[in-house]
């Protein structure tokens, strides 16, 4: 029923070529024009409301190290969705497509995350909002600069 | 050397209690929840008493009908949302301890708790005076005006937070 | 057009793009909402305590309604208005929510408690003390907005 709710947002978005926000404050901090994804390894994990956040450390093409926030929704609403505290530690490769911030910090609204197991799970929530990113569409490589 | 207030903002956000609320899956939304909707129990009370004050709702009631009782619910609406507000800033005192709109709304409830009390010290006391007219003195209407601006405040500051 | 190519019109009108894409805009209307919830939640807990006899001793029951119907309805006017406003700002993710269609179902329930509260208020004797009719339907009526108010907060949590 979850996946299903998930599926339905999915395309009705993808239909609509939609921009949505987090009904929060998405508008406020992100760029719904900027669609980015990262791949990057685990530094730190902040399983927290009313956000979570992961950091990456991504390499971009010229090898060059930078580390990247990720913001993601509440635990609560993660759980729901069947991504536990648990799924993710230090050193795991996360690939994570999202939104880039809009102040050109390192920082990202995680829309969708492909977890070590391969799984895929949104990081907001239907409820919250934001673009709905197909991966790979649209987006820079890994660790390229915002334009 | 780090501020006082900034070390036990810190301390606070890294206890048991900081750390369980933040990382729990439903207590944070709940208490969230418990605490904006608690501003229809204590500002919308408070609202309509201001509004009486002010001439404006059941002006053919005596004031000190709606403002006696009031009191002591409007107080225990304000006991909760204090305790939730706490309990939420508890879980990240740290990171709020800098949001300035979080910081213009604690001064905007002491601007609030003062005018609470200068008028019920004052004018309050002898409400016998004033109770059915239509406009009372211009201290009474200037209390509830400073409360009626001040909660609308309150409750603007408390959503912006989100969005520093 | 059926719903949802209504909410599909509504997300690329010129209505939604603005508040999509404003930042303060969305945080304002979202103010309004909540100053509005604050407003409305007074004059029914104002009338809900003369109905339990609480307050206003000397004010008739039927009273309360007619002086208070004027603010509550203005505060109304103010929910629904910025309710389509923010709607506006994401009408397909909104529909899709769970939550979100709970809440207008608890309104209609809410709204419709509310007229059955009003019609017993104003046939309610002046001296009189509240029937256990009124009573009832006071309490649910309350209830209902409570679900309502709930219902908004858990759209934001899922």
């Amino acid at each position: 029923m979850h996946r299903l709710s998930a599926a339905l947002v999915v395309s009705l978005g993808l239909l609509c070529s939609y921009r949505g926000v987090a009904h929060h404050s998405f508008a406020a901090e992100f760029d719904g024009s900027k669609p980015v994804r990262l791949v990057g390894v685990i530094t730190r994990i902040e399983w927290t409301n009313p956000h979570s956040y992961f950091y990456l450390d991504v390499k971009d093409s010229k090898g060059v190290v930078s580390n990247w926030g990720c913001e993601a929704g509440n635990p609560g609403a993660l759980s729901r969705r069947g991504w536990k505290r648990g799924d993710i530690k230090f050193g795991d490769t996360l690939i994570v497509d999202g939104y880039l911030a809009k102040d050109g910090s390192h920082l990202i609204d995680a829309r969708r995350v492909i977890l070590p197991d391969g799984r895929y799970v949104f990081g907001g929530s239907p409820g919250d909002g934001g673009p709905e990113v197909q991966p790979g569409a649209g987006a820079p490589a890994a660790g390229a600069a915002p334009r | 050397m780090q501020s006082l207030p900034l070390l036990c903002c810190r301390w606070l956000e890294a206890s048991w209690v900081g750390t369980t609320i933040r990382e729990s899956d439903n207590l944070f939304s709940v208490i969230e929840t418990t605490h904006v909707l608690g501003i229809a129990w204590t500002a919308g009370l408070i609202a309509i008493v201001d509004l009486r004050l002010l001439g404006i709702v059941l002006t053919r009631s005596p004031a000190s009908q709606l403002v006696r009782p009031l009191v002591k619910l409007t107080w225990y609406g304000f006991a909760w949302m204090f305790t939730s507000g706490f309990l939420l800033f508890w879980s990240e005192a740290d990171k709020l301890y800098f949001n300035p709109l979080f910081r213009a709304k604690v001064l905007a409830l002491a601007v609030l708790g003062v005018n609470q009390l200068v008028f019920h010290r004052g004018a309050f006391q002898h409400i016998g005076d004033w109770d059915l007219a239509l406009n009372p003195s211009g201290s009474v209407r200037l209390a509830a005006g400073v409360s009626l601006a001040g909660w609308l405040t309150v409750i603007a500051l408390g959503r912006a937070i989100a969005y520093v | 057009m059926n719903a949802l190519e209504a909410c599909a019109w509504l997300a690329h009108s010129g209505i939604g793009n603005a508040i999509r894409q404003s930042t303060w805009g969305f945080a304002l209307i979202e103010m309004v909402h909540l100053a509005s919830l604050a407003l409305l939640g007074g004059c029914l807990l104002v009338a809900a305590l003369r109905v339990f006899g609480r307050i206003l001793p000397t004010c008739a029951i039927a009273d309360v309604d007619r002086n208070l119907i004027g603010l509550a309805t203005g505060a109304l006017s103010a929910l629904l208005t910025s309710g389509v406003l923010l709607f506006a700002d994401g009408p397909l993710r909104y529909y899709a929510n769970v939550a979100f269609r709970t809440k207008l179902l608890l309104l209609a329930a809410a709204l419709a408690a509310a007229a059955v509260t009003r019609r017993l208020l104003g046939q309610t004797p002046p001296a009189a003390a509240a029937s256990p009719n009124l009573k009832a339907a006071t309490a649910l009526t309350l209830a209902l907005w409570l679900g309502v108010g709930i219902a908004g907060r858990v759209i934001g949590i899922l």
